[in-house]
């Protein structure tokens, strides 16, 4: 057993009442041996018998929760996702055979509906082998359904770790345009890319041509690798009145590659009223002077 | 004035959808094949689906005293699976001799992917061999490269350009389709996309060569009155009768009639409705066969 699929145990029992914990049991070995069928069945029934609660870690387990499943966030998980990611590594434990574990797993996501597909997209870089189901995990994030969106884009490091750059790049501007926080992007800041600036700068071309608002985080992915010809625009919103657009420039130009944009952080921190803000230009000038900080959060 | 709206996914709204439709002067209808919302798997709903276009949808249409014609095609969504989209593709041939099928579409782009290019080049090769015209949606995303993209593929392949209709066009996109010889669509959504009042300013700018307007209500928040909801506004700017009726009439018309399966005269005809008739054996329009017409 994996010790995340022990952590996940350990975290469930607890947190539901007896029959629920012999439900589980049960289904656990129904998961492991039975049929694709069996499996199905104990997988569709995991929300209704351990319930759709948060899980809600406490800050030990997810201390170390975030140390066997690096960048996976279970702040938003429930417990049958815990209890639907059990019962997916319980089938691998098992299984003989990684392949035919794999086309099982596939079962789960391909017959499960829109909340068991949540759970099984959560559940991804736990598995072994995880990027066999890049496919599929690209394929998720044409849905149109937000939260499904959700559970692949934000909180996971799948995309960030398999996703070719192309499809990232389209992920990201999927987010910007569904309103989706694009820091909920794990390890954002180690996929950025001449062609995701460039992509998100014609996309603010587009918003201000329409005469529509501009989401204000899209300068995390546009200000880093712009052309230097095109700044003009994005140092004119480090004095827009709205300062999340302050504070998101400030941020953004923190990851470019050349200190070109210095002067005018500077410039900036001097007038800042912000404090959000000025916190923003005050790390982003210490990332230019090569500094390491954590990821920045929305 | 007459409507037609060259773009709209009856199959997702209800009659009293037709019935407004209808009592706002909306004439005709192209209803392009795209998606369900989510991503079908296997090859059988879309030869149901492709079913549904041609018979029941188009009945149900004519119960309203609406035309209905439709687009076949694999739209750029569910070209990325390969298997499918192989045996989609390899279906089609079937369907693009139908009557009622005036265009292949709606092609195109979504995610810009190699997959979806190559079905959207297949595509492109079947409409010629077919003698069809192509409705190509471009994509929400990256919408500007995406264009230029498609613009480029229909002209490295050679297809004559007036037989291309380019959708969803914006303030950017629209000056590089009238580059060109292809016909420029617009959608207005009550929150995304196009709407009435740019729409106008649009018309005003460019004129009303090429262009055509369109609601593609669907599934998601839209509305299949803002064809008839942008003449007033197009009114309101000033916009001469003559140039809304092209971009809401003449325009759609003369572009469809290129598959030789549109006639003007016969839509002028004023469509006899009656509601005692059956689709096959269903008598699911409950219509009340002692006023058979309107």
């Amino acid at each position: 057993m994996l010790p995340v699929h022990d952590h996940l145990l350990r975290a469930i029992r607890p947190r539901v009442n007896d029959a629920a914990w012999t439900w589980l049991t049960n289904a656990r070995e129904k998961a492991a041996s039975g049929s694709v069928d069996d499996l199905l069945a104990v997988y569709t029934s995991a929300g209704g018998r351990v319930g759709r609660a948060l899980l809600a870690l406490n800050d030990e387990e997810r201390q170390t929760a975030g140390e066997l499943a690096p960048g996976l966030g279970f702040d938003r998980w429930t417990l049958a996702d815990a209890a639907r990611a059990v019962l997916l590594l319980g089938r691998f434990d098992a299984s003989a055979s990684a392949d035919a574990a794999c086309d099982a797993a596939i079962a789960c996501y391909e017959q499960g509906d829109a909340a068991e597909q949540q759970s099984w997209l959560r559940s991804l870089t736990l598995l072994p082998q995880a990027d066999r189901f890049t496919p599929l995990a690209i394929d998720a994030c044409r849905t149109s359904i937000q939260p499904l969106f959700e559970a692949i884009a934000c909180e996971n490091p799948f995309p960030g770790r398999y996703f070719p750059e192309g499809s990232c790049n389209q992920m990201v501007l999927k987010a910007l345009f569904n309103g989706v926080a694009v820091a909920r992007i794990v390890a954002i800041t180690s996929r950025l890319n001449d062609d995701l600036s460039r992509m998100a700068n014609d996309y603010v071309s587009e918003r201000e041509a329409a005469a529509r608002s501009v989401p204000t985080d899209i300068w995390l992915v546009l200000a880093p690798r712009i052309d230097a010809g095109a700044l003009g625009r994005v140092f004119s919103y480090l004095d827009h009145d709205d300062p999340a657009h302050r504070y998101w420039v400030a941020v953004g130009l923190g990851f470019r590659l050349s200190a070109d944009c210095r002067p005018v952080l500077e410039r900036r921190r001097g007038v800042e009223t912000d404090t959000k803000t000025r916190q923003g230009l005050v790390e982003s000038l210490a990332r230019l002077d090569g500094l390491t900080l954590p990821e920045p959060r929305s | 004035m007459r409507i037609f709206d060259p773009h709209v996914h009856m199959t997702s709204r209800t009659t009293d959808d037709y019935e407004a439709m209808a009592a706002a002067g909306i004439v005709a209808v192209v209803e392009p094949a795209f998606w369900l919302g989510q991503l079908r798997t296997n090859v059988g709903s879309f030869v149901d689906y492709f079913n549904s276009l041609l018979g029941w949808e188009r009945f149900r249409a004519s119960q309203f005293g609406i035309r209905h014609f439709c687009t076949i095609g694999l739209n750029p969504k569910e070209a990325n699976n390969p298997k499918l989209s192989a045996e989609v593709v390899a279906l089609l041939p079937r369907y693009l001799g139908k009557e009622g099928v005036v265009a292949v579409g709606e092609i195109g782009y979504d995610d810009q992917t190699d997959a979806e290019e190559t079905c959207f080049a297949q595509q492109v090769e079947l409409a010629r061999e077919w003698n069809l015209p192509v409705l190509v949606h471009t994509p929400h995303r990256d919408k500007k490269r995406g264009t230029l993209r498609s613009l480029a593929l229909v002209r490295s392949v050679g297809f004559p350009e007036e037989r291309v209709l380019i959708d969803h066009n914006t303030e950017e996109t629209l000056p590089l389709v009238l580059e060109t010889g292809c016909w420029a669509g617009h959608t207005l959504y009550p929150s995304t996309k196009m709407d009435e009042q740019r729409m106008a300013a649009l018309v005003l700018k460019y004129g009303a060569e090429r262009l055509m307007v369109n609601s593609a209500a669907d599934w998601g928040i839209s509305d299949p009155l803002k064809v008839p909801k942008t003449i007033a506004v197009m009114r309101a700017a000033g916009i001469g009768e003559d140039t809304i009726q092209r971009v809401v009439w003449s325009n759609p018309i003369a572009f469809f009639t290129q598959s030789g399966r549109l006639d003007e005269a016969e839509l002028l005809q004023a469509p006899v409705v009656d509601r005692s008739q059956k689709f096959e054996t269903n008598t699911v329009l409950r219509g009340d066969p002692a006023q058979p017409n309107r």
